[in-house]
């Protein structure tokens, strides 16, 4: 074994990297392990999208609304939502993994701005979203999905989504900093996603269910979202949707995001 | 600076549970320590207290001259951990995770992928470098474990049964990359429960129960 590169005269610049730089570094990890999985990524960003799209179109479509054309023009908002906010629970899978496993206490143990891990895979995260949202846009396309509010609303609606799922994958991010298995937080986390996921209006109309029934749905986080993304897409948003929809992307994030953070920082520190 | 690593009297417990009773300990520099002892004798306690990864609850310690409590980022740049199980990432190949971890030390890109270059080559993991760590044997994590760990050129490294699990011969390879990297400068404490292995290793030893 030769280790002449420990000589001192050996020994290259180092420069403590600045938070943006971490924060870009971990960025690029996260890029990393989906080069690395990309087989996971294809399944997760393609393929399953379009299988859902396909299978919500026909089924529902054929039974609820009677003609498959009119229905994606109701549906594929919402199929947006749905496709993108059960990825963005990896952010807490990512977190936990670092946590349960070594790789954690040698982070904690270099002089770089600890929060970049949080943050860094965090915002890689996004460009998955983002392929996935094309996907599904794309294969709407092909099935008859017409935005009335052509592309200025399709790409309006395609940032919102990514937005709301920004302030989702902070739950799930929290959630990872607090349980101890990687599996323990998709677990969770999935028990909370689908039953919101279906108990909303992505998939029918809430206008012809009974009072009660009709206010509890509407007050779901992810019908809100999907509202929003509606509103662009189609061009009828109007003021309170608009508020509402914000709102309900900026709240997890403004709780949970400060949360992760001291929650990762301060880890078995006890 | 007399001692690169000194411990007075550390004490940690958890819930009421004594898990470290009092370590007292003096390292020279280019010394390798061994800290031998049982299972659940307190060693990685001690060695995450030391590493500014743990508050003790008493005691007082100081490391590469800084102390552990009010100086815990002096203490971080000048050392490097490698827990009982191999801090890497292991869905990144052997490669990616030298460069990261060398970008996160603040070489420029260029001078990290040469760094990661040597070092694969010396732990012997170029042909394995575009792996990922998953499919890696343990034998060879813990090399790049070590590898990872140089990269800063750390005063200390703090080795937590860097042994444990190893086949004879990955045994006596990590072996001497150790007495390699003493011989270089770099102070050693390491932990294992074979007294063998202090005993080979190990400039002096200090047992903990
Ligand atoms: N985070 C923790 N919480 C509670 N008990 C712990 C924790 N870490 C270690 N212990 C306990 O402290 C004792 C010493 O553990 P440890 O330092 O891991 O020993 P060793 O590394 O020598 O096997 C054990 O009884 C262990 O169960
Ligand atoms: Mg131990």
């Amino acid at each position: 074994m030769n280790l002449s590169l420990l000589s001192e005269e050996r020994k290259p610049a180092m420069r403590r990297p600045g938070s943006l730089t971490a924060t870009a570094l971990f960025a690029q990890r996260t890029l990393y392990h989906m080069r690395n999985n990309g087989f996971g990524l294809a399944i997760e960003a393609v393929v399953s999208p379009i299988v859902l799209l396909l299978i919500f179109t026909f089924l529902f479509g054929g039974a609820i609304e009677g003609s498959v054309s009119g229905y994606i023009q109701y549906l594929l908002p919402g199929i947006l939502v749905l496709t993108v906010v059960p990825m963005s629970v990896y952010s807490g899978t990512t977190l936990c993994n670092d946590l349960a496993k070594g790789v954690y206490a040698r982070f904690r143990t270099m002089p770089f701005w600890q929060p970049a891990a949080v943050f860094g895979s965090v915002v890689a995260e996004g460009l998955r979203y983002a392929a996935a949202l094309l996907v599904v846009l794309t294969a709407g396309l092909a099935l008859g999905f017409r935005p009335d509010d052509g592309i200025a609303g399709a790409a309006l609606s395609g940032l919102y989504v990514l937005f709301f799922a920004y302030g989702a994958s902070w739950v799930f991010a929290f959630i990872g900093t607090a349980a101890k298995r990687p599996e323990t937080v998709s677990g969770t986390s999935m028990m909370i996603v689908y039953p919101l996921l279906f108990a909303s209006n992505v998939l029918v109309d809430t206008s012809t269910m009974p009072g009660w029934l009709q206010a509890a749905i509407d007050a779901n986080p992810i019908s809100i979202a999907v509202e929003l993304t509606r509103g662009l897409i189609h061009g009828t948003a109007d003021a309170l949707d608009i508020a509402a929809g914000l709102g309900v992307g900026l709240l997890p994030i403004a709780v949970f995001a400060p949360w992760t953070v001291h929650a990762y920082l301060t880890k078995g520190l006890r | 600076m007399a001692y690169v690593i000194e411990a007075h009297d550390l004490r940690k417990s958890f819930r009421g549970q004594e898990a470290v009773r009092g370590v007292d300990l003096a390292v020279r520099r280019g010394e390798i320590f061994a800290l031998l002892g049982p299972n659940g004798a307190g060693k990685t306690t001690t060695i995450r207290m030391l590493a500014t990864l743990l508050r003790p609850d008493a005691g007082a310690a100081r490391v590469c001259g800084c102390d552990v409590a009010a100086d815990a980022d002096g203490v971080r740049s000048r050392i490097s951990v490698t827990g009982q199980y191999a801090a890497l990432d292991e869905s990144l190949t052997g490669r990616q995770n030298a460069t990261l971890f060398a970008r996160l030390h603040g070489y420029s890109r260029r001078e990290a992928q040469a760094q990661a270059a040597e070092l694969l080559e010396a732990f012997g993991l170029a042909d394995a470098g575009g792996r990922t760590v998953a499919t890696y044997s343990g034998g060879m994590r813990r090399r790049l474990d070590l590898a990872v760990g140089i990269l800063s050129r750390p005063e200390a490294m703090f080795l937590d049964e860097p042994t444990t699990g190893l086949d004879p011969q990955s045994r006596r390879e990590l072996w001497e990359a150790v007495r390699r990297l003493a011989k270089a400068g770099t102070t050693i404490l390491l932990t294992t429960q074979y007294l063998e292995e202090a005993d080979q290793l190990a400039d002096r030893i200090g047992f903990i129960a």
